[in-house]
């Protein structure tokens, strides 16, 4: 899958936990999920749950660890799927 | 070092479906999922458990300077007491301690983390934006030190975490913020604080 691509899911995934609407319109590769849309952090355990099931992969621990970023998450997406 | 967590427990039942598929398992240990599922309000189970781990990191965090992680299953629970409207806990963070206290009512749970037990955590809960937890912790640390609350400046370090400045200098972080929904809170500690002050 291309990075693009994913971002566009990424986004439709995101959008209904954001709480910061003007960060949400920048959504990019440098977003940061909590201190840019300030999503709660209980939304964060959905927003893994939800790319695990749109993407088809699982996400272990060591990589949810660090997926704070829609960068992190793309590479932590793309990595999965290589192992798939 | 200390951390708070506040869950506006009416705003966690509209926004977050612990009970779907996996969510207990990304969040809660094996143990902690024992503890839920035998408890008889499951609801308020997760949201402390929740908000014993979201102190606690925050004071972990605090302490060894780390970035935000989603790292739930990081931190291991204990509760040692838990009643209708008070819990104590020890939350284990990679080998450190933190002793939990938590206050529970119908409309939201809140609870503050501290490594070392006397340190003479102050906390304060505002049914109110978070603009006015800041405020008051402003006043309350300005008070203290002898100076003007306009003195002091609220800032974020490079991991997000609160600062409070004087004259672009740092004089104290011994606290930690939380908001969710109705509710913004604030715990700190200004015991042992004149040492840290005197230099400015």
């Amino acid at each position: 899958m291309e990075t693009n691509e994913i971002i566009y899911c990424l986004k439709k995934i995101v959008k209904p936990y954001v709480q910061n609407d003007v960060a949400f319109q920048d959504f990019g590769q440098g977003t940061d999920f909590i201190k840019d849309l300030e999503i709660n952090s209980a939304n964060l355990v959905d927003i893994v749950l939800d790319v695990e099931d749109e993407f088809n992969i699982a996400i272990d621990n060591d990589s949810m660890d660090n997926m704070t970023t829609v960068n992190d998450a793309v590479r932590i997406i793309k990595s999965k799927q290589k192992q798939a | 070092m200390i951390g708070n967590d506040v869950v506006d427990l009416h705003l966690a039942a509209r926004e977050s479906n612990w009970r779907r598929k996996g969510f207990l398992e990304k969040v809660f240990t094996t143990a902690e999922q024992e503890i839920i599922s035998t408890s008889k309000d499951k609801d308020t189970t997760v949201w402390l458990l929740w908000s014993m781990k979201e102190a606690a990191y925050k004071a972990h965090q605090r302490a060894f300077n780390l970035p935000v992680k989603l790292n739930w299953l990081a931190q291991e629970c204990k509760l040692l007491t838990f009643s209708l409207e008070h819990a104590s806990g020890e939350v284990n963070v990679n080998g450190n301690l933190y002793f939990t206290t938590s206050k529970i009512t119908s409309e939201f749970i809140h609870t503050s983390a501290e490594k070392d037990r006397s340190s003479g955590a102050e906390n304060a809960i505002f049914e109110a934006p978070s603009s006015e937890a800041k405020a008051a912790l402003i006043k309350r640390v300005s008070g203290y030190f002898s100076l003007e609350p306009a003195q002091l400046q609220l800032e974020k370090d490079a991991f997000g975490m609160p600062f409070l400045s004087l004259s672009k200098t740092s004089i104290f972080d011994r606290f930690s913020l939380s908001g969710h929904g109705r509710f913004s809170t604030y715990i700190l500690s200004l015991i042992n604080c004149e040492t840290s002050v005197k230099q400015y």
